[in-house]
């Protein structure tokens, strides 16, 4: 994070009626790529909306590059928006959904970023057909060249993975990653883990309308003392390991599976040097090491369980 | 051997220039204009109708200058033939008019807000008043094709058959009136079908929704009109359209064809129109703009 956030929200809260969207949400983002977590109805598609000026806070304020995108065509003209919503002007082409896009965005010479932001997304062969014919993939990129057409620098795609086959998921990931490549400060969306993983470690779980964690994964997996952190070892004489293990204090458990060692700590970087410092004492031979629960899906499980 | 070089096809920054806020008003006409231009049906076939009753007045003029009573009775018209043509079209383009409203100025915010649409629009640097401005605008310019263009055609003909440059100059000023004629009645039929677009949120509820107000209130304010006060037949739109050639055309019919409205009502009718509907449209769009568009 850097010290002029790009997005700056403070004690935002939305309201449809009586529903809740969003609550007391505060929170800043510096640059780079984040991961927006949550459950379907958590609110995310609120925030964003919030943050590509769709939408105005019932409470609080959500500012983009230090102002209201909501009263702000200038701070608009620099965010690019991808809705989750695959309903647009279906009887155009994508050429001329893309360019009209442009144009609204204050592209003076459309077609040619339009060609540019088509072909960035890989959509050069279908460009001319009709967007009622294109599967849900192309949809999706097509959507992506929409947001990226006016070259802006702070994109929002949400759900831009749904619906989407894996080999056109892998496709997409990998052309949001060149958009981050490329110095675009880049929020996605999405209730499927994974997919935020291959993207960014960067994450802002929200549940029920309110932020619950924020910043990278694994120093958020950290901070879960609740939940001691598991390594799993696969070496020839686990049972030899475990021994050594059960002794430390940080070890909380240690359990074993059919050639493996599986031990529970609220130390990991203790753990891992003892680890290391059995197998070169005793000669073990490792086959595998890793940490199951350090990851996005263990992370989601641990803080939204922990409020159910 | 030539050096080796890998080239970059991933995405590239727009280097290019960028466009005022004023002008994305524009952008929406021109995405309005485009879309009517589509299919067939929806605005090529009545501006082919409007082509077909300008040139079939023409051809009325042509004849009539032709044929040796050019002053008296012919086609029920008082004066000069030649001059009150003009105005005789007028009703036949705003019906042509209505059907436009129906095809393209009905559905234009109706549909956007049926197919979300407003999300992408003000997801970009557009505000309500760029895309009400650009609504109107674009139906106003198909429109005054129907109606205003023929209407100008029509004259600028009926000077091209003046005998001497008196008669030439004479005429001269109809180019004006019917220009007058053209932007009352293009107004008129794009306010109102663009003004009910926005109240309602899906296509056909708006289309249906133009189609009993201009058929029943117009029926119902003819009807009045004819039997009690001439002044309310000015509350038909045709009638208020057509009222106000005739006024400015000054032809006179012959007695049993159907009174004009006096020119006052027509005109204020015409501007009581054009203002609800501009206003309906801005207030519903400013609304939801305002309480965000939301929803998916």
């Amino acid at each position: 994070m850097t010290d002029t956030p790009i997005v700056r929200a403070d004690k935002c809260s939305k309201w449809y009626g009586h529903v809740l969207g969003v609550s007391d949400v505060t929170w800043s983002f510096g640059g780079g790529v984040l991961g927006l977590l949550g459950p379907n109805g958590a609110g995310k598609s609120t925030l964003i909306k919030m943050m590509a000026g769709l939408l105005r806070p019932s409470r609080g304020t959500v500012e983009v590059f230090g102002a209201l995108p909501f009263d702000s065509p200038e701070v608009r003209s620099r965010i690019g928006y991808a809705p989750e919503h695959d309903a647009t002007w279906d009887e155009l082409t994508g050429r001329e959904l893309v360019t009209s896009m442009a144009r609204l965005a204050g592209v003076a010479d459309a077609r040619a970023a339009a060609q540019e932001a088509i072909a960035a997304v890989g959509m050069t062969a279908h460009q001319d057909r009709a967007v009622k014919g294109y599967s849900k993939g192309m949809r999706q990129r097509t959507k992506l060249a929409t947001a990226i057409a006016h070259d802006p620098d702070f994109i929002l795609l949400d759900e831009p993975l749904t619906g989407v086959d894996p080999l056109a998921r892998i496709d997409i990931i990998e052309r949001i990653r060149a958009l981050a490549a490329a110095g675009k400060t880049i929020v996605v969306s999405s209730h499927v883990l994974y997919e935020i993983e291959a993207l960014t470690t960067e994450i802002l779980v929200i549940y029920r309308g309110q932020v619950l964690a924020e910043g990278n994964v694994f120093e958020i997996r950290k901070l879960i003392d609740k939940h001691p952190h598991r390594v799993r070892v696969e070496c020839d004489r686990a049972r030899e390991l475990g021994a050594v293990l059960a002794a430390s204090e940080h070890v909380a458990r240690v359990h074993f599976e059919r050639g493996a060692i599986v031990v529970e700590t609220r130390d990991p970087d203790r753990c891992y040097d003892e680890i290391a410092a059995c197998v070169l004492e005793r000669e073990l031979v490792v086959r595998a090491m890793s940490s199951p629960d350090n990851n996005l899906g263990a992370v989601f499980d641990y803080l939204t369980g922990a409020r159910s | 051997m030539s050096a080796g070089s890998i080239r970059d096809l991933g995405y590239k920054r727009y280097a290019g220039g960028r466009r005022a806020q004023s002008t994305r008003w524009r952008v929406i006409v021109r995405a309005q204009v485009a879309d009517a231009w589509k299919t067939w049906w929806r605005y090529k076939m009545a501006l082919g109708w409007a082509v077909v009753i300008a040139l079939v007045v023409g051809a009325m003029m042509y004849i009539g200058r032709a044929l040796p009573l050019p002053q008296g009775g012919k086609w029920g018209i008082l004066g000069n033939v030649l001059d009150g043509l003009p105005p005789i079209a007028v009703p036949w383009l705003c019906r042509v008019a209505f059907l436009v409203g129906l095809t393209v100025a009905a559905g234009t915010i109706a549909g956007d807000a049926q197919v979300g649409a407003f999300t992408f629009y003000f997801s970009r640097p557009v505000r309500p008043i760029d895309y009400v401005a650009g609504k109107l605008g674009g139906v106003f310019l198909l429109m005054f094709l129907i109606i205003g263009a023929p209407l100008v055609a029509l004259t600028v003909f009926r000077c091209g058959l003046a005998d001497d440059s008196a008669e030439l100059m004479r005429c001269l000023p109809m180019v004006g009136k019917a220009l007058i004629v053209g932007v009352l009645g293009a107004a008129v039929f794009t306010a109102v079908p663009v003004g009910l677009s926005a109240v309602v949120g899906r296509r056909r509820n708006a289309i249906a929704l133009y189609a009993t107000y201009y058929l029943v209130v117009g029926s119902m304010a003819l009807a009045i009109g004819v039997a009690a006060s001439p002044a309310l037949k000015a509350f038909d739109l045709l009638i208020a359209v057509q009222s106000v050639g005739r006024h400015l055309f000054d032809v006179q019919f012959l007695p049993g064809m159907l009174d004009a409205a006096p020119l006052g009502w027509s005109l204020a009718s015409i501007g009581l129109h054009v203002a609800a509907g501009i206003a309906l449209a801005w207030w519903q769009v400013a609304d939801r703009a305002h309480a965000g568009v939301g929803g998916s």
